[in-house]
């Protein structure tokens, strides 16, 4: 499977502009094309860097209007889709913020059908969690 | 490809080992074994609607497309047998007792649906 590219470095933290765009310190602006291409190659489509910049910052948006809840949020490269993983401030799996995500989830397919997404919900501080973050970017949360 | 009636013998067998297992000791396996029984339920119903699915990413998708009631009801039990066969995720008995409810809901369901 062809997910190299990110595989050795931590994720980067993403930023946007006021038109929503992924705007990046040079440095890092190579790793997130390879995430785009990635994205690309995983999904067996090609998406436009606009639509996969309005996917993004409809994770972010939404992880913004969750803050009570929420550590922080990646996303990362799977097989065939993309992991969306909220890393929440509480200590054990909450139904409710369950229930949230996945109205979510449900609009996310509506607004980007191009592009298959799933949600996780893990519980924090994502420094003590056995995920992996592999091939992510972080769009929501302090740098970890 | 397995039929409706293949799907619900295999949804009832696993049913039947969730039933046997020490839940309380095991909250892993118990949302590991809600999915697999949840997986037959929700395989059953889309094989009836004429849905052919082959892999987890399509049953979600098709879940999501035809019986959204049911995703939500579904996508936890995904998620948490996801995290704990691979990511050695603890699973709380918070956690699996809400998987064991949501799976009541998936039965009523499926069984509401099919004919």
């Amino acid at each position: 499977m062809p997910t190299q590219v990110l595989s050795h470095d931590p994720p980067i933290r993403i930023e946007f502009d006021p038109a929503k765009n992924v705007v990046l310190e040079s440095s890092k602006q190579h790793r997130f094309l390879m995430f785009e291409h990635e994205v690309g190659m995983n999904s067996r489509r090609v998406p436009e860097t606009r639509k996969l910049s309005e996917f993004l910052y409809a994770v972010r948006e939404w992880s913004e209007s969750h803050d009570a809840q929420l550590e922080s949020t990646f996303v990362r490269i799977a097989d065939g889709h993309l992991d969306i993983m909220f890393i929440t401030k509480m200590t054990d799996y909450d139904p409710n913020f369950n229930d949230e995500m996945v109205d979510f989830d449900l609009e996310l397919a509506k607004r980007f059908d191009w592009l298959r997404a799933e949600v996780m919900q893990i519980p924090g501080p994502v420094s003590e969690s056995p995920i992996s973050l592999r091939n992510s970017v972080q769009v929501y949360g302090d740098s970890i | 490809m397995a039929t409706v009636s293949e799907h619900l013998d295999r949804a009832n067998e696993n049913q039947r080992f969730l039933d046997e297992i020490d839940q309380a000791r095991y909250p892993g396996w118990t949302v590991t074994a809600a999915f697999y029984v949840a997986v037959h339920l929700a395989s059953a119903l889309l094989t009836d609607r004429g849905i052919v699915v082959d892999s987890h990413t399509d049953r979600n998708q098709a879940l999501r497309d035809s019986f959204p009631t049911i995703w939500k009801q579904y996508h936890p039990l995904y998620d948490l047998s996801r995290q704990a066969r691979y990511s050695c995720r603890k699973i709380t008995t918070t956690a699996s007792e809400d998987a064991l409810r949501r799976l009541e809901r998936i039965t009523r369901a499926v069984e509401l649906l099919l004919p």
